[in-house]
């Protein structure tokens, strides 16, 4: 078996990197993929928080790479959801604790055992997004639909292809369907016009997600919200299956038929 | 060189001159033929010329008072390009080469003139934020470039898509090439030794072009720009 890596990375911070990590990895366990989310920003972990997992992290991700444990011993399992771990980052150390070739080693041996590897990367364009970038098959980029993140995502690409990166992708996440109508914000056209990419989905802007991460049950978990769904989609669209992408900013159409009907529109 | 008026053009090319006459009536267009040869005698004397006259029938004493008046200049006319086999049967009978032309070249080709001596190079785009294109010579961008991008090159440079980044023609000093664009909305624009800022509070809506004029970078339509040159016969320039 040998499992996909896939890199979700930003540039800017805050746009949602490590909310997609999560649902992913979770939306892709729950597809009957064996799944394992990495915490690759060591230093400032918080895929851990975010997954409700972080009272039980033992190990971490330079615990393996420097051999203070076994991979297995690292690996936390999450009881909610079947076939899904998480490989936390350390967080007392810094971004220069691993290199990329020991993150191509861990992937080895991750490659293995499971299915998808999901790497959540810290913001930024240093080592550390190297590390996260360097063992990738797949790279989503997100951005939410504001300049500077579009402008950070468009420098993030460039530096990924520059890796020899070609299967890559956009995820634009917190796309606000009124703000958008009233033309106080970029929309889902714009932004592809703007970065010149293949799309992978777009996550509209939900209060859902704030609640569920403070809360550490990720929307997915439940999947009821419109943000769930949404991930829900990018997860069926990575295992090769056609998914028509709702553009929550169409002026007519379902979206506009349902914000209407949650008298939003 | 390139003259022109409403029926008469008078172009420059590899083989002389070729002298194109349009519509209306055969003296008018003499007169009008002969009031550029004394406008410029120096320059027509001792030339020969290409007179291309599309479909225009001419009897022998039509063509016969063309050479004259061409003659008059010290010019030789060698040959009558036309698609009427009347005309070219009495031009042959006065010992000019005939045929269909070569017809009026579009001026396209003439521009490689200028940029045939420095090749060009094609990048396809987009070169995105924080990358950085540089080249020699003229460069083609096929595809955008982004905010954050810069693209640098020593000759002529031509984004044929939107232009956003921070661009260099004419590295390191030179004034005369330009820097043309689908859309023209650079953050800084520099030709030679010459900056400017750019205004990227709008797009504009069709092609422009940056030169510099004066010691300044000047940018304006495409179009603009294209049908002063051509007004003012300067595609070889």
């Amino acid at each position: 078996m040998t499992g996909q890596v896939v890199t979700v990375t930003s540039g800017k911070g805050g746009v949602g990197k490590t909310t997609t990590t999560a649902n992913l990895g979770i939306a892709l366990a729950r597809l009957g993929r064996r799944t394992v989310v990495v915490d690759a920003d060591i230093g400032l972990r918080n895929l851990d928080v975010i997954m409700g997992l972080e009272n039980r992290v033992v190990y971490d991700l330079v615990d393996v790479v420097e051999g203070a444990c076994g991979l297995r011993q690292a690996l936390v399992k999450d009881k909610r959801v079947e076939g899904l771990y998480l490989l936390p980052a350390a967080q007392t150390r810094d971004k220069t604790a691993v290199n990329p070739a020991q993150m191509n080693a861990l992937c080895r041996q991750l490659r293995e055992a499971f299915d998808f590897i999901l790497i959540d990367s810290p913001a930024g364009i240093e080592q550390g997004f190297r590390n996260a970038v360097v063992p990738a098959d797949t790279v989503i980029v997100v951005t939410t639909p504001e300049v500077a993140a579009v402008r950070d995502a468009d420098r993030v690409i460039g530096l990924v292809e520059a890796e020899g990166k070609n299967d890559v992708w956009l995820l634009i996440n917190r796309v606000d369907l009124q703000m958008v109508h009233r033309g106080e914000m970029l929309s889902v056209e714009d932004v592809l016009d703007i970065l010149a990419l293949r799309l992978i989905g777009v996550i509209p802007e939900d209060d859902a997600i704030l609640v569920s991460s403070n809360r550490g049950t990720p929307v997915t978990l439940d999947g009821a919200s419109r943000a769930a769904k949404a991930f829900q989609d990018v997860a069926r669209r990575l295992l090769g299956e056609e998914v028509p992408i709702t553009l929550p900013d169409t002026s007519s159409g379902v979206w506009q038929w349902f914000s209407k009907l949650l008298g939003r529109g | 060189m390139t003259v022109v008026s409403s029926q008469v053009r008078i172009r420059g090319t590899k083989d002389g001159l070729t002298i194109t006459l349009g519509e209306g009536p055969w003296d008018d267009l003499l007169a009008e033929l002969e009031d550029h040869l004394g406008r410029k005698p120096d320059f027509f004397r001792g030339g020969r010329v290409a007179v291309y006259v599309g479909e225009r029938h001419l009897a022998p004493e039509a063509l016969d008072a063309l050479g004259q008046l061409l003659h008059r200049y010290g010019v030789t006319l060698w040959a009558i390009w036309t698609s009427s086999e009347a005309t070219q049967r009495h031009a042959a009978a006065l010992g000019l080469e005939t045929g269909l032309g070569p017809p009026v070249q579009p001026s396209g080709d003439m521009l490689p003139s200028t940029l045939g001596a420095e090749p060009a190079t094609i990048v396809f785009g987009p070169v995105r934020s924080g990358q950085r294109v540089e080249e020699a010579g003229s460069l083609v961008v096929i595809g955008d470039v982004h905010p954050g991008a810069e693209v640098i090159c020593g000759g002529f440079l031509i984004v044929w898509g939107r232009l956003q980044g921070v661009v260099h023609a004419g590295v390191p000093d030179r004034t005369e090439v330009f820097i043309a664009a689908l859309v023209f909305a650079p953050t800084q624009v520099r030709i030679g030794p010459i900056v400017a800022q750019g205004d990227t509070s709008a797009l504009p809506d069709a092609p422009e072009i940056a030169r510099v004029e004066e010691g300044h970078i000047v940018v304006e339509p495409w179009r603009r720009w294209y049908r002063h040159r051509v007004k003012n016969g300067l595609y070889r320039e």
